[in-house]
């Protein structure tokens, strides 16, 4: 009974199954088989024995980890940095979203919205360096210029260790923010148009109507959006922060992806792949629970959540 | 005429007799021999190098090529770790320093190299490699000892003084003359002089933007010089992690009271803008921009050469090399990194004759093999001074050294495209002493100035003496000691350049913090640190 009803969904639907066959694939080959290679986190790596003939070493490398020199500091700095981007990243795009769907006039709209999008597909490496080029205290835009009108150099804004997560994020955003809007776009297309003709008609102002109408209509987009974003807090981009980091700002720069590189590969003698293992197994644990967590929330309070 | 017939016959066979004990005598010893490919190499096989080695060792070798770069360190790791050992060439060769110390120690414990400690002590084997000590002066193969007192492969050692004091201050030789002043030689005529130029409009632009002296502090970058080169006025700044050895302890620069008045001399400096505070944060290129900026805004800066400048224009002339400084105290060195020894020759467990194996690694140490690698065929591409005509004409590079040879086609080596086929173009041993680099005849008369500066400034460094007594060598950890000091040293390294970054701008009191900059050091395990390091040097050096 149950084989026939497989055969008939199949017969009727194996185009869709065809189309689903690629993705499957390429979350099998790249997400699931190398989950074999964790078990690195609780061996030391040998170049003999692989990833599955070195010789155990329990929990080692994770208790190493949690009583590093700075452990706190990177912990708290990871964290720090990924919820002031998380904040950001989420209230401005949906903010701009807003904007964007209450422009009625189609060409500018599409203007717009392709200039700021078009920010989102410059490298890391090469945005770093156009932040360095601009905020230059003598050669860039904002050093020239604070000495045209004040007659003196600038302090080095990236020798401020205070300036380092805003420019970090504030470049993210404006780099970001377009493409992110993009979702909540589409989104904010699905309103039923009667429903902003109905509000109109019973007097409801623009803003009103954006906060009775748009808003409640993309909350479940939002949440969603939300919880994946919780669920990478500890994952916070490694290049950016590398790339930004020097001296005198390392206090908030040092974040667990640079410290992982820095002592794991980068070290003396030799390259220590079992260490850089055991911290992103860490980090995707906290992961983990972070996301179960939030989605639990989610579903209780918005009645939305990923499963 | 059968005796005619007899006689003749007994001669074909006495002269084919005689050929075949010939050919006997002429039997070699064939090698096969991994090599990274080299696309400037025609022939590795009728190379003029190989042709040598093959007459005077009585070899035939045999190369394979692989792809080259890090993929050939790869591969050579992969099949020296997981591969089978009847796999194995004979010999593998590797450019200079492309093979670390820990993965030949590696490579040694699962025992698919073998230790050529035997050859190394019999004078009857290794006989152009002790000459090569003797003419360096140096006893090279003791930096390649492994900890377990083993020597597992043959040595590259190329004694230059260009590299050896790398880095050196350099000074905009107009600037000075603007002002009227004179090379300054303390700290103290240094920091009035800094003061003056920050204070005076030198490019006459209206704008106060000159800049004394400048380079940059970040994680890898090449212009960090500076800091040292003030440094060594008060204490030896040591190497890059800042390690010295006095009398045979080794030391760290940072913990000495010296440190602390250097850090207060740069310190005030940095306060009074003559060091840019950007230096602290820039990278390479915004401090290459800086230099090649429209109007010259830098006095002074420190590198191995002003050769971040263009070089199309003036300002590649410009900058004058200035000797070290003496400081309150008169103290006076160089940062100093002595020419070292790197294997490049490995004979594998797959060698059935590792004396033969050996010999070819020795006959590559000797002097001709040495000039040839870098030079070419002599005669062609170089020759002896002996041997050139005219020799009158020519002075030697630096110019307290004899001149050693001559050579024709010098830019062939780093530029150009075209194949050649005299040499192995460095790939595998070579030990050149300091005679040969520094000696190598140049024409003054057909001499760019600014290639009159630079070897200006190595003569000036070199007869200057200003390297300290002892300087820390190459360590070779085993691998228990290198885990014990690797995350050390690393949070040791990026400590000590956050809080001299934040002593240098102010966002900490040098007297203030000191003690608890100590506290802290020792918290990280500075003396674990230092304990191995002590224990590795006793084992190698003394």
């Amino acid at each position: 009974m149950k084989a026939k009803r497989i055969r008939i969904a199949w017969k009727r639907d194996w185009q869709l199954y065809l189309f689903m066959l690629l993705p499957v694939a390429y979350i099998v080959i790249f997400a699931y088989v190398p989950m074999a290679g964790l078990q690195l986190a609780f061996r030391k790596y040998t170049a003999q024995g692989g990833i599955w003939g070195s010789p155990w070493i329990g929990l080692d490398n994770l208790v190493k980890f949690v009583n590093s020199y700075q452990f706190e500091r990177v912990v708290s700095n990871t964290f720090i940095l990924s919820i002031y981007g998380l904040a950001c990243m989420q209230i401005i795009p949906i903010c701009f979203a807003l904007i964007i769907n209450t422009i009625e006039k189609p060409r500018f709209k599409k203007v717009t919205q392709t200039i700021v999008n078009l920010p989102h597909f410059i490298s890391v490496v090469v945005l770093v360096g156009m932040l360095m080029q601009v905020f230059n205290s003598r050669t860039g835009i904002y050093g020239v210029l604070y000495e045209h009108f004040t007659g003196q150099y600038p302090t080095d804004l990236f020798g401020k260790l205070g300036a380092f997560r805003h420019l970090y994020i504030w470049s993210t955003v404006w780099q970001n923010f377009g493409w992110q809007s993009i979702i909540y776009i589409a989104a904010l297309a699905g309103v039923d148009t009667q429903l902003h003709e109905a509000a109109q008609i019973d007097g409801a102002s623009r803003a009103q109507r954006v906060w009775h109408v748009d808003l409640p209509h993309i909350q479940p987009t939002i949440m969603i959006l939300l919880i994946m974003g919780i669920g990478k807090i500890m994952s916070v981009g490694f290049e950016k922060a590398y790339l930004m980091q020097n001296s005198l700002n390392l206090k908030h720069s040092e974040l667990i992806s640079t410290y992982v590189y820095r002592i794991g590969l980068s070290g003396v003698g030799k390259t220590d792949f079992s260490y850089a293992t055991a911290i992103g197994l860490f980090n995707a644990v906290i992961n983990l629970v972070l996301i179960l967590g939030a989605n639990v929330l989610s579903r209780r309070i918005t009645d939305t959540s990923l499963w | 005429m059968k005796k005619m017939i007899s006689i003749l016959l007994c001669l074909t066979l006495v002269l084919s007799c005689f050929s075949m004990t010939a050919l006997a005598a002429d039997e070699k010893t064939s090698l096969t021999v991994w090599v990274p490919e080299n696309l400037r190499i025609e022939d590795w096989k009728t190379n003029n190098m190989t042709q040598i080695l093959e007459e005077e060792g009585n070899f035939d070798l045999n190369f394979v090529t692989l792809p080259s770069g890090s993929d050939y360190v790869t591969k050579v790791n992969m099949a020296l770790t997981a591969g089978n050992v009847e796999d194995l060439p004979d010999v593998i060769l590797a450019l200079n320093g492309k093979f670390t110390d820990s993965q030949v120690w590696e490579w040694a414990q699962a025992g698919t190299i073998i230790p050529l400690t035997e050859y190394y002590n019999d004078p009857d084997v290794a006989v152009n490699i002790n000459a090569a000590i003797a003419r360096t002066g140096s006893d090279y193969p003791k930096q390649i000892t492994s900890p377990d007192g083993n020597i597992y492969g043959i040595a590259t050692l190329n004694q230059s003084y260009g590299n050896e004091y790398l880095d050196k201050m350099w000074y905009s030789k107009t600037w000075l003359a603007a002002l009227g002043a004179e090379e300054p030689q303390t700290t103290e005529e240094f920091y009035e002089l800094l003061k003056k130029v920050h204070e005076t409009d030198l490019n006459g632009d209206g704008k106060a933007d000159e800049i004394g002296l400048t380079g940059t502090f970040t994680e890898g970058s090449l212009y960090y010089g500076w800091f040292a080169y003030l440094m060594n006025a008060f204490v030896y700044a040591g190497d890059k992690q800042y390690r010295t050895v006095t009398d045979g302890t080794v030391g760290l620069a940072y913990m000495t009271d010296e440190w602390k008045e250097g850090l207060k001399y740069i310190r005030k400096m940095f306060e009074e803008g003559l060091i840019a505070s950007e230096t602290l944060t820039m990278d390479d290129e915004q401090f290459k921009a800086l230099m090649n900026s429209e109007e010259q805004v830098v006095f002074a800066m420190d590198y191995a050469a002003p050769d971040m400048l263009a070089a199309d224009g003036d300002r590649v002339t410009e900058y004058m090399y200035l000797a070290p400084l003496t400081g309150p105290e008169g103290t006076q060195y160089a940062s100093y990194t002595k020419s070292v020894a790197n294997i490049t020759f490995l004979v594998t467990a797959n060698c059935k004759d590792p004396e033969a194996a050996f010999r070819l690694g020795d006959l590559m140490s000797s002097e001709l093999m040495g000039i040839t690698q870098r030079w070419g065929t002599e005669g062609e591409e170089w020759d002896y001074i002996a041997n050139v005509e005219g020799a009158e004409n020519y002075a030697a590079s630096v110019s307290s050294f004899p001149i050693s040879i001559v050579t024709y086609h010098d830019g062939l080596f780093w530029g150009g495209s075209e194949l050649t086929n005299g040499s192995w173009r460095q790939t595998g041993p070579y030990v050149r002493q300091y005679g040969i680099a520094c000696g190598v005849g140049i024409d003054p008369s057909k001499t760019e100035p600014y290639t009159i500066i630079l070897n200006g400034a190595w003569d000036l460094y070199q007869q200057g003496n200003y390297a300290p007594a002892q300087t820390i060598p190459k360590m070779i950890y085993t691998s228990e000691e290198s885990d014990l000091i690797s995350e050390i040293q690393s949070n040791l390294r990026s400590y000590v350049k956050e809080m001299t970054a934040a002593f240098l701008i102010g966002n900490e009191d040098i007297d203030a913090g000191w003690d608890d900059f100590q506290a802290e050091l020792e918290n990280i395990g500075a003396s674990t640190y230092l304990e191995i390091q002590q224990t590795v040097y006793d084992r190698m050096y003394k």
